[in-house]
């Protein structure tokens, strides 16, 4: 039983100043500050061991158990920020716009709180140049140009000190006596994380602004990246704290196209968007790759590394299934238990050895290229509409299919492995032989368990029908409808979920690096179809 | 301008009203909890912070593994349990160790959590205002746990990076020091320094606190680790002159819960049931049958049960059955008897397991007996050997017949045992007249038959040399003992620490 109150509040001033000089020349100056505020306290109570369990006597105390647990607890945060914008254009044709804010958090050392952030863009509305007057097709033409920084802070709240907590007791004599040690490490040279974007697109609008063009070319750098690089066991086990450890870039294109039309009482509206993405770790903060995604004790799916994407997985290469006794002969040295049906993996060094220096970059849980498509249409009362997401170029490493075809315990297993399992020579070159001695070898963390996740889904459509109503009727609007979610996936990967919308390694208790292993499914709950009837009365 | 004054009048003030609140704004303290700038200040500070440096001892966490080193890669013992559960332990009994074996990284991260608890208590020490006496008390134990833990896990790795006060992030990057060198600087030095600091005795509510007795004790082992007999004899012999210890009347007494504070105990890690945090001994189910709630691991193999000396008409040494479990014989509860079928092997053990009629079922992992790391038979023993290795065969065999004495007159004092009241015929006779090397195969024997099962068998086998080694792992076609001396690090470490 527990309770808790948080409560924030937010003070934000600003000061606006508008003019326009000689009727072309706009001007306008922005100039503010924001303060914000959060306590927030909780307490609870537990109890165990209820003899009468009916419900007048299900009370906190009333439990047998001696230890009865008690807790209570506080915390806060603040921001404190002033910022300035100015914002000019010369007869709506050429613009400028400039901004810087400066921020402070609680989260940071008092050293280290305030980040300075800058932003800054140009635009200029070509289809208002006297040049282009005359192209009555053509409604809009807009190049822009950006630059833009916004700063990160979400790292624990007192990242920056160590923290003694309690639970660490040991029995003298007969009694429990109370311990306590550094369960955390802070560190105080932790500062923002800063994102500058720079951007460089073009607005297109045509025929009365019935086909729209949008389009934009993206590089965002992260900088002072907060991660909490995991340190080195032999100087404990206490959390790590979140450092400025590096840098990374994000790049890509994106297109947007719509195409709506209304005519004699058919409305339409049909487009979509399409963009690319590009990752890559540009810096780390001691040069030095970071493990993370950790699956199992001491295994680590994927690897943050200079030149990959962030979390890229990083395993063995299954190569086949070794069919016979010659096959393991002539292959490297892969471990002293090794028969025929076992997983055969590359031995990416040459050395003849099969070891942790064999594993390799094999794919990244970041999509390459994302898309959409959205439709509505609208006809005598009658509206349609739906919406298609999609991505391809992902991974995902299925972590579920390492226990259930993995064979290492008594799990059940998946008919695919028990259909297509090797029995003998020649059987198979995918799936390797049942054994509980070869599945140490067999379920090694490899591109066995990695799956594409590319998919397409029609995330939501739609159909309703709004009821002519009179003039004078009491009743404003009437419509009924259905509809259905995620109605349709396509997609090659065998789990229950490609979307994944939840990451699991959240919830795993081992992992502490979470934003460093994305796309490792333990199982992720699946997204549910959900269909809909709905009937809207307004009065 | 009338409107111009107003509307800067407004702005400053706006302004100003938040400027002088600016820095303390954004201060918030953390609350419930201390920082470790506000910790370590009182004396209460330095009592909760050597708690939490036992804490590490305890067996109540599932990550302490020394038993699979020290049991189950020794010829003493098999993985046990069903095939496939913790297929990790299987592969290091098997001596196909990689460096992603769950196992390593369990003991590598708990032991140097240990460490770095002492060294951070050991730092502050000296800061606190609190009575002088006490303070070197609590330095003598801080020390005493340190070496506790780097004699694992120097015993289990090998050459590993040593700390002794709480590294920068540069000190964390720290090269493996040489074996010879952990010994000779770290465990060596720690022991001798909390044998000057600690009490004798601690009782009442203290008692389980390490000892300068015990540190003597350690340190005698230690001696014989690094081959410094003469050494080892001096240390051991302070355990012996001190009076303070002495043989249990009965083996199993040290094993039974009622008797398990005996004078033969001179260092144990103690537990607690129904604690939250859990302080309950988990081996009592580790290691108990399936049929029981137990897991069954650490199986006695069939080369430890003949190692048993047996007198003519087949009489097995009482010490056998106070180990482990086998047919034909009652196991813990008066009321059951050991069934094979529990164990791949035939066998298991029960030092640390309590009759169902002390822990039920239920409450398996709450089991109440220590981890008897130091008692005095291992010392008998110590000394023995470390007077043997100096030639003083004579004088080493007397203290061998100490504990074959013992555990023969078993038959005088334990009423349970079948035939009891007359000790059998020729039942662990008196060793006599032995030459050096003969006394010394004798005292391997008696340390194997007389401390089954307390953590120390691979440790012994591999520092009594490569022959031996060779011939205790004949039927292992992977151990070399070039290869499995020590254990590789584990993954973690390698992946962060870059000078390894």
């Amino acid at each position: 039983m527990g309770s808790g109150v948080g409560f924030t509040y937010n003070w934000t001033n600003t000061l606006n100043y508008t003019k326009i000089f000689n009727e072309k020349h706009n001007l306008n100056v922005l100039v503010g500050a924001e303060a914000i505020k959060n306590q927030s306290t909780g307490h609870g109570a537990s109890d165990r061991d209820f003899p009468d369990q009916s419900p007048n006597m299900r009370y906190i105390g009333n439990g047998l158990v001696l230890n009865k647990n008690a807790y209570e607890y506080a915390s806060g945060w603040a921001l404190l920020s002033g910022f300035a914008r100015v914002n000019y254009n010369y007869n709506n044709r050429y613009l400028a716009e400039g901004v810087i804010r400066y921020d402070g958090s609680s989260r940071f050392s008092p050293d280290n709180r305030w980040g300075a952030f800058y932003s800054g863009s140009l635009g200029w509305n070509i289809h208002n140049e006297s040049f282009m007057k005359d192209l009555d097709w053509l409604n809009q033409m807009k190049l822009r140009v950006s630059v833009g920084q916004t700063g990160n802070q979400e790292i624990g709240l007192y990242n920056y000190l160590s923290v003694v907590s309690d639970g660490y007791n040991y029995p003298f004599n007969n009694n429990n006596n109370y311990g306590y040690a550094v369960s955390s490490l802070g560190n105080e040279n932790t500062t923002w994380e800063t994102t500058t974007t720079y951007d460089i697109g073009l607005d297109l609008a045509f025929i009365d602004d019935r086909l729209t063009f949008i389009t934009d070319y993206y590089w965002r750098y992260t900088t002072d990246m907060l991660i909490p690089v995991p340190l080195p066991p032999s100087g404990g086990d206490a959390n790590p704290p979140y450092i400025n450890a590096g840098e990374v870039l994000n790049r890509g294109l994106e297109i947007e196209l719509y195409w709506r039309e209304e005519r004699s009482g058919f409305k339409y509206e049909i487009g979509g968007n399409f963009s690319t993405l590009y990752n890559e770790v540009l810096s780390l903060s001691n040069g030095r790759p970071i493990a993370a995604g950790r699956i199992d004790d001491a295994v680590y799916a994927t690897l943050t590394e200079v030149g990959y994407p962030i979390g890229s997985f990083y395993l063995y290469e299954m190569e086949g299934i070794f069919q016979n006794e010659l096959d393991i002969f002539t292959h490297a040295y892969q471990g002293p238990d090794i028969q025929p049906g076992d997983v055969k993996f590359k031995d990416q060094n040459g050395d003849n050895i099969i070891d942790q220096t064999d594993r390799v970059h094999v794919g990244s849980a970041i999509p390459r290229y994302i898309y959409g498509m959205t439709a509505n249409l609208a006809w005598k009362g009658f509206d349609l509409s739906l919406f298609i997401q999609g991505v391809a170029g992902n991974d995902i490493y299925m972590q579920v299919n390492q226990d259930i075809e993995g064979f290492y315990r008594g799990f059940p297993v998946t008919q695919r492995y028990y259909d297509n399992r090797w029995t003998e020579e020649g059987s198979t070159d995918e799936y390797p032989r049942a054994s509980w001695i070869g599945s140490s070898n067999n379920k090694k963390a490899s591109t066995r368990f990695l799956e594409s996740g590319s998919y397409a889904r029609l995330k939501n459509l739609t159909l309703g029908y709004n009821f002519k109503l009179g003039k004078n009727s009491s009743v404003k609007s009437m419509r009924v409808y259905i509809s259905a979610q995620n109605l349709l996936t396509i997609t090659k990967y065998p789990g229950l979920d490609p979307e994944m919308y939840e990451s699991d390694n959240l919830n795993s208790e081992n992992v502490k690096n979470a934003d460093l292993a994305a796309g490792i499914d333990w199982g992720t709950y699946p997204l549910s179809k959900i269909y809909t009837v709905g009937f809207n009365i307004r009065f | 301008m009338r409107r111009i004054n107003t509307k800067i009048i407004i702005l400053l003030v706006l302004v100003s009203a938040i400027l002088p609140g600016c820095q303390k704004f954004l201060e918030e303290d953390l609350q419930g909890e201390r920082s470790d700038q506000q910790f370590f200040k009182t004396a209460n500070d330095a009592e909760l912070a050597l708690t939490g440096i036992y804490n590490v001892l305890t067996f109540a966490n599932s990550d302490n593994r020394i038993w699979v080193f020290g049991d189950v890669a020794s010829d003493d013992a098999a993985k046990g349990g069903i095939p496939g559960d913790q297929a990790d332990i299987g592969l290091i009994d098997d001596f196909n160790v990689s460096t992603d074996n769950g196992n390593l990284e369990q003991v590598w991260v708990l032991y140097y959590e240990g460490i770095s608890r002492s060294n951070k208590l050991l730092d502050h020490i000296d800061g606190i205002d609190m009575d002088a006496e006490r303070r070197d008390q609590i330095k003598g134990e801080a020390k005493f746990l340190r070496a506790y833990f780097y004699y694992w896990l120097v015993n289990v790795f090998g050459d590993i990076p040593v700390h002794t006060t709480t590294p920068t992030a540069e000190e964390l990057q720290r090269a493996a020091t040489p074996v010879a060198k952990v010994w000779s600087d770290v465990i060596i030095p720690d022991l001798t320094e909390a044998a000057a600091l600690l009490p004798e005795t601690f009782t009442g509510k203290d008692l389980g606190r390490a000892t300068s007795i015990a540190a003597y004790a350690f340190l005698a082992k230690a001696y014989l680790f690094t081959e410094q007999w003469s050494l080892s004899e001096e240390a051991a012999m302070s355990v012996v002159n001190s009076g303070l210890h002495q043989l249990a009347l009965v083996y199993k007494d040290n094993f039974t819960y009622a008797t398990r504070d005996n004078p033969e105990v001179i260092f144990a890690v103690r537990h607690l049931a129904e604690q939250d945090p859990g302080l309950g001994n988990g081996m009592n189910s580790w290691f108990a049958p399936r049929a029981q709630n137990g897991y069954g691991f650490n199986a006695p193999t069939q080369n430890f049960v003949d190692e048993f000396e047996t007198t003519t008409e087949g009489v097995y040494d009482p010490r056998l059955d106070y180990t482990i479990g086998r047919e034909g014989q009652v196991w813990l509860d008066s009321n059951i008897f050991f069934n094979p079928d529990w164990s791949p092997t035939g066998y298991l053990q029960k030092k640390y397991i309590q009759p169902l009629a002390e822990v039920p079922k239920e409450s398996k992992d709450q089991g109440q007996l220590h981890y008897i790391f130091l008692r005095y038979s291992d010392v008998i023993l110590m000394l023995a050997e470390a007077l043997n290795e100096q030639g003083k065969t004579a004088e080493a065999g007397q203290y061998v017949n100490m504990v074959r004495t013992r555990a023969r007159e078993s038959f005088l004092y334990d009423s349970s045992l079948p035939g009891y009241g007359t000790i059998p015929d020729d039942l662990l006779p008196d060793i006599t007249g032995s030459s050096q090397s003969s006394l010394r195969d004798a005292i391997r024997h008696e340390r194997r038959v007389e401390l089954g099962f307390e953590f120390h068998r691979y440790f012994d086998i591999i520092r009594y040399g490569e022959s031996y080694a060779n011939d205790a792992f004949s039927d292992k076609e992977n151990f070399t003992y070039s290869k499995y001396q020590h254990f590789p690090i584990p993954q973690s470490e390698l992946n962060t620490n870059f000078k390894l």
